[in-house]
């Protein structure tokens, strides 16, 4: 993801002469052609990443559109102060890309896993969460992020992610889109684990079973229009996130449940709980410790539906 | 001619200032006190710092406290220079005000919401690269307490400042020896405050922060040669009223009729 992200920003800066990189030391030679292209609007902030995030907000303040670009978990945690008040309170444009979230550094421990971070930064007023399900459908959303002109926390994979769409979707921000239509089951995620559920739909209606996808790759501003539909026309949920239990999708959709009294679903919740997670190795381990890849989703499902 | 005129500026603004506190009863007026000399001489001396600072829909020179917490000081100033009516004001630290007890971007002449230390030097940073960016030469004023050189993100910032060559920023640092709670010496190591600075590249200056012929000079040097400077200023907390002078107890204490009108007294007004 983080390949398709750096080409198509490469590309968009040439006619938005107003996007500035920071990056805090990260990224070896993968902005190459963007430094070359506009040397003038790019800056390796090094590993100062409260410095590099306020920076951005001067920078927004100036009218640019400056993007702050480091490892997801040092892009929020390390910041979540600088994001509050100087980037949302002002309420400037200022991207906030956060690489390699959820468990994509599985195998370099704890310390790298962005498994909080849409808990974290949900609660932060003016600040919209923009998760891709894979790389097609970070390029069409990367284009809404700029053209929206809000603060934006944009999370992402590092690299070598599988692919959903076949070609580059039209996206809104704030509008979920339906990857497999289906009906009885619907799952609701977000980010690149969809991936996993996707093929678990394949081997699914082998044995006719047949649930909805929905890319929910903006988690806020919620899509509570889709939302309200998908609670009338289905009687299984499923949310599906690579993040803690607390905070994540399945909080932002729980809420908005109880807030309007729905009472009709059944609801399973797959995510990564509320631990830390250890001695995975790499990530597709990981998903199998936490009962989240493919063949486990597709198991999970089996026993879902027949509640 | 120019000193004595800022000086009779400067007891108007302590005099306004501790009026305001008085009457709504809020805090910091220590903190207000030691920074007011540093702020007349910048927004008064006509040196950097002319019309329309931080004026945002073009943002050209700018100015930033980020001592946050020294608001009052800064809105009787920005009432003087015209960025606020006097009936503005008057509702500071009110419903339905934005003069809030830090200031808020929302007011006319104030740039950034600030509050939480250590984050005014990045924003400084940030405008001031923009200004590099686009080849435009502006000036960038920050007034900071020594306090906040306690946060890291102060020290981020001073690095990344000399790091990328950026120019014309001018940051006093109103060195009043106490913060909060305690003595800054009694809590962290903060000196030699002026070497520290100098270690991350900083052009440094270390003068008495009430004294208006060193802190214009500084100014004039600094428009001369607009490096990144950093001007240790050594104040004192309270400066102004005797019974106030170098006591912690006014960082949160306002003061109460009696001490209102002994106060306003030493700076020579009545009532
Ligand atoms: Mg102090």
């Amino acid at each position: 993801m983080r390949n398709a992200f750096v080409e198509e920003i490469t590309k968009i800066s040439k006619k938005n002469k107003k996007i500035v990189i920071l990056v805090g030391d990260i990224g070896y030679k993968l902005y190459d052609d963007f430094k070359i292209a506009y040397p003038k609007r790019f800056y390796n902030c090094g590993v100062a990443e409260a410095n590099m995030t306020t920076v951005a907000a001067g920078l927004a303040l100036k009218g640019f559109k400056p993007i702050t670009y480091t490892i997801a978990t040092f892009n929020v945690y390390k910041t979540v102060e600088q994001i509050k008040v100087d980037v949302a309170y002002p309420n400037l444009p200022v991207i906030i890309v956060g690489v390699g979230a959820g468990l994509s550094y599985s195998g370099l421990g704890s310390t790298h896993h962005a498994t909080e971070d849409i808990g974290v930064l949900r609660s932060i007023p003016n600040l919209n969460i923009v998760v891709p399900a894979d790389p097609s459908e970070l390029r069409s959303l990367l284009k809404e992020i700029i053209k929206s002109k809000k603060p934006t926390y944009l999370r992402i994979g590092k690299r070598g992610e599988k692919y959903i769409y076949k070609n580059i979707p039209n996206t809104k921000i704030g509008k979920a889109n339906y990857l497999v239509r289906g009906k009885k089951i619907c799952i609701i995620g977000c980010g690149n684990i969809l991936v996993n559920a996707f093929y678990a739909i394949k081997k699914l209606n082998k044995k006719n079973i047949f649930p909805s996808l929905v890319s929910m790759h903006t988690i806020k501003p919620l899509d509570t229009k889709l939302l309200k539909k998908i609670f009338k026309s289905y009687t299984h949920i499923v949310v599906l996130e690579e993040h803690s239990e607390i905070g994540g999708l399945a909080g932002a959709v729980s809420e908005f449940y109880t807030d309007n009294n729905y009472k009709n679903n059944n609801f399973l919740k797959m995510n990564i709980g509320n631990k830390f997670v250890l001695k995975t190795g790499h990530q597709n381990h990981a998903f199998q410790k936490l009962n989240l890849n493919e063949k486990q989703i597709m198991n999970r499902i089996e026993r879902f539906i027949k509640k | 001619m120019q000193i004595n005129r800022l000086k009779k500026i400067s007891d108007k603004v302590r005099y306004e200032t501790i009026k305001l506190i008085h009457k709504t009863k809020t805090a910091h007026l220590g903190s207000c006190l030691s920074c007011i000399d540093i702020l007349v001489a910048n927004y008064f001396s006509n040196i950097i710092l002319r019309s329309n600072v931080n004026f945002k829909s073009k943002l050209k020179d700018t100015f930033v406290l980020s001592k946050g917490h020294a608001a009052p000081a800064l809105y009787v100033v920005l009432q003087m220079k015209g960025y606020i009516s006097k009936k503005m004001l008057n509702t500071y630290s009110k419903p339905n005000s934005y003069l809030e007890e830090h200031p808020n971007i929302k007011i006319n002449g104030v740039l950034v919401s600030s509050g939480s230390l250590g984050h005014g030097l990045s924003y400084v940073a940030g405008v001031a690269l923009g200004d590099q960016i686009n080849k435009k030469n502006n000036y960038h004023v920050l007034v900071m307490s020594d306090g906040e050189c306690n946060e890291g993100s102060t020290w981020e910032a001073a690095m990344f400042i000399t790091g990328k060559k950026i120019n014309n920023i001018l940051a006093f640092i109103d060195c009043n020896k106490w913060q909060a709670t305690e003595k800054t010496s009694d809590i962290m190591n903060l000196d030699p405050m002026k070497q520290k600075w100098q270690a991350f590249g900083w052009k440094t200056y270390e003068i008495d922060g009430h004294n208006f012929s060193s802190l214009i000079n500084v100014i004039k040097k600094f428009k001369k040669n607009p490096k990144p400077t950093a001007v240790i200023c050594r104040t004192i907390k309270g400066k102004g009223v005797s019974f106030m002078e170098n006591d912690n107890l006014w960082h949160y204490r306002s003061p109460d009729k009696k001490e209102y009108l002994k106060a306003i007294k030493e700076i020579g007004f009545k009532k």
